[in-house]
């Protein structure tokens, strides 16, 4: 015969005796042992320096010819590409490269009235720029977010290219990123 | 009532039945797997006490199945048939089942998987849970650290209150959403929606199958802290430019992420190397060389496919990587285990009760072939 009783006993000492946790921890952690948290890149470019600040979670890697500097920007599936690119001068019209990202993300070109439509006006450390979120609702997988600055003797494109749900999710970051955007000298 | 629940639980034939009913769970959880996902699976037919069949029938899950197993298995040893010496063989193997049904149950309450995503050149020392979220209070106000204040995933339930009496402040878990679809607000928000949430709305969407596509997202209001910031947040995996709020002149900043477990030493990620099927963007083998750094004590060790580093518990395996440029980053799936020599000790002691038995039950066998 069993001794029900020391069972019982037995088995409520052990479900009593766990899972006490409140589920609230606190601990720190030194701000050295971060690592690159907020990071400050510079890039070289004739006499003056770019320079940024970024979110830590965006990866910097270079590699790109045309590009002062790319970032790989972290989604829940994946990376976005954010690139920035300086031209010299005026590097053609507001709207040739707004149809050529339009394209990009498989919309037709539009006409300038459109594409006023379509700009916002921001403004940074550099000074007044224009701000384009660009979607294409049939084909969420491509989307852009871009900025131009158009410097007396440049213009600076930076472009976030990614699946919809990463773009709108870096928005904030993005526009953040590109007001924070200065040149100083060397 | 109890007792006679007890002597049902307790009766050998309901081993049996709990048996047969692990099987049937076994082969359901393996089909459904193909539809709903792994890990959707595993916790509706083993990690349950309960599920509903068909929408209308509650059935045992494995957790209960498998805590009757346990009561069952358990009971035999307070019967006194039990106790003869020429049973000794099957004492030793309940005590082995036993074993392997309690490392089971360690594994489940105490175990942890995750990951650790570590770029070429940087040092890591967390583990990012595969599945589980936690919300961080984070102290940036601090002169030489951060203090970081962590509410577990079991608070962060729709309608959950939580009083946290050292800042004093009151969060009040809104919605917790499985997977969030981010939209741009139509019309202005109102001003009790804080940060994020002034310019967006997080909506919840059909959940992935693979649960690791999913990005959770969590809504709160905050009370408390001081009028400019109590309001509702919303916080999502994978935010990067978190919301911020001034509690007693401190600054804090809010992020929803991955459950992390700090680990007792760190990893540096030294040189990442991966070999191509010739011809292929495929990887045929991949490898991390690191830094194992405890005490500041540096030591140098290879991870790589089938050779995973042992230490301190945890089980590093080379996972994953990611493709850079210029440098690239390993993933390591990580595990810790505190029932993984359950399973070994246990069919030891398996199959010395089960050769006791044998050598006590021969010469009776013998005797009446004879």
């Amino acid at each position: 015969m069993i001794n029900y009783h020391l069972l019982i006993s037995f088995f409520l000492v052990i479900t009593f005796s766990c899972n006490t946790d409140d589920h609230i921890r606190t601990y720190r952690i030194s701000k050295k042992r971060q690592g690159n948290s907020v990071a400050q890149s510079i890039i070289k470019n004739n006499d003056l320096i770019l320079k940024w600040e970024k979110p830590d979670n965006w990866i910097e890697v270079t590699g790109h010819s045309m590009r002062l500097v790319s970032f790989r920007v972290p989604c829940s599936n994946g990376f976005g590409d954010l690139s920035i690119t300086s031209f010299d001068g005026k590097s053609g019209s507001i709207n040739s490269n707004v149809n050529r990202w339009l394209g990009q993300i498989g919309l037709s070109p539009k006409v300038s009235e459109e594409i006023a439509d379509l700009t916002q006006m921001k403004n940074g450390e550099l000074g007044q720029f224009l701000f384009f979120k660009l979607i294409n609702h049939q084909k969420e997988e491509k989307a852009i977010l871009a900025a131009i600055y158009t410097l007396e003797d440049r213009t600076i494109f930076i472009k976030l290219m990614s699946e919809f749900q990463c773009l709108l999710a870096n928005e904030i970051d993005f526009t953040k990123f590109c007001e924070s955007l200065s040149l100083v000298r060397k | 009532m109890i007792k006679r629940l007890l002597q049902i639980i307790t009766s050998p034939q309901v081993f049996v039945y709990t048996l047969i009913w692990l099987m049937i769970l076994v082969f359901f959880g393996t089909i459904t797997q193909k539809d709903i996902g792994l890990y959707a699976a595993q916790l509706k037919y083993f990690s349950s006490y309960y599920f509903i069949f068909s929408d209308v029938i509650p059935l045992p899950g494995g957790r209960l199945v498998l805590i009757i197993m346990t009561i069952n298995l358990f009971s035999s040893f307070f019967k006194n048939y039990l106790w003869k010496i020429k049973k000794i063989g099957i004492i030793i193997i309940h005590v082995g089942g036993l074993l392997l049904l309690i490392g089971g149950g360690i594994t489940a309450a105490f175990s942890s998987e995750g990951n650790m995503v570590i770029e070429e050149g940087n040092v890591a020392s967390h583990v990012d849970d595969y599945h589980d979220m936690e919300l961080a209070l984070v102290n940036t106000s601090l002169d030489d650290s951060l203090e970081y204040t962590i509410f577990d995933a079991p608070l962060l339930k729709d309608g959950n209150s939580i009083n946290y009496k050292k800042f004093d402040i009151e969060i009040d878990i809104i919605s917790y959403i499985k997977n969030v679809r981010i939209e741009n607000r139509i019309s202005p928000a109102d001003s009790i929606y804080k940060g994020f949430l002034g310019e967006f709305v997080l909506l919840s969407q059909l959940p992935e199958k693979e649960n690791e596509q999913n990005r959770p997202g969590l809504i709160y209001k905050i009370t408390g802290s001081n009028n400019k910031d109590d309001g509702i947040y919303g916080s999502f995996l994978g935010q990067g430019l978190k919301d911020t709020l001034i509690i007693d002149d401190n600054r804090y900043f809010l992020e929803f992420r991955r459950k992390r477990r700090n680990l007792p030493f760190s990893i540096e990620l030294l040189d990442f190397k991966k070999v191509m099927h010739p011809g292929t963007n495929i990887a045929k083998s991949y490898s991390s060389e690191i830094h194992l750094i405890e005490d500041k004590i540096p030591r140098r060790v290879l991870i790589q496919m089938n050779e995973p580093l042992r230490h301190r518990g945890y089980t590093f395996y080379q996972a994953s990587f990611i493709d850079g440029l210029e440098k690239e980053t390993t993933v390591l799936a990580v595990v810790k285990n505190y029932g993984r020599l359950f399973p070994y000790i246990s069919s030891i002691i398996m199959s010395v009760g089960l050769l006791l038995h044998l050598l006590i039950s021969l010469p009776k066998m013998i005797k009446k072939k004879i």
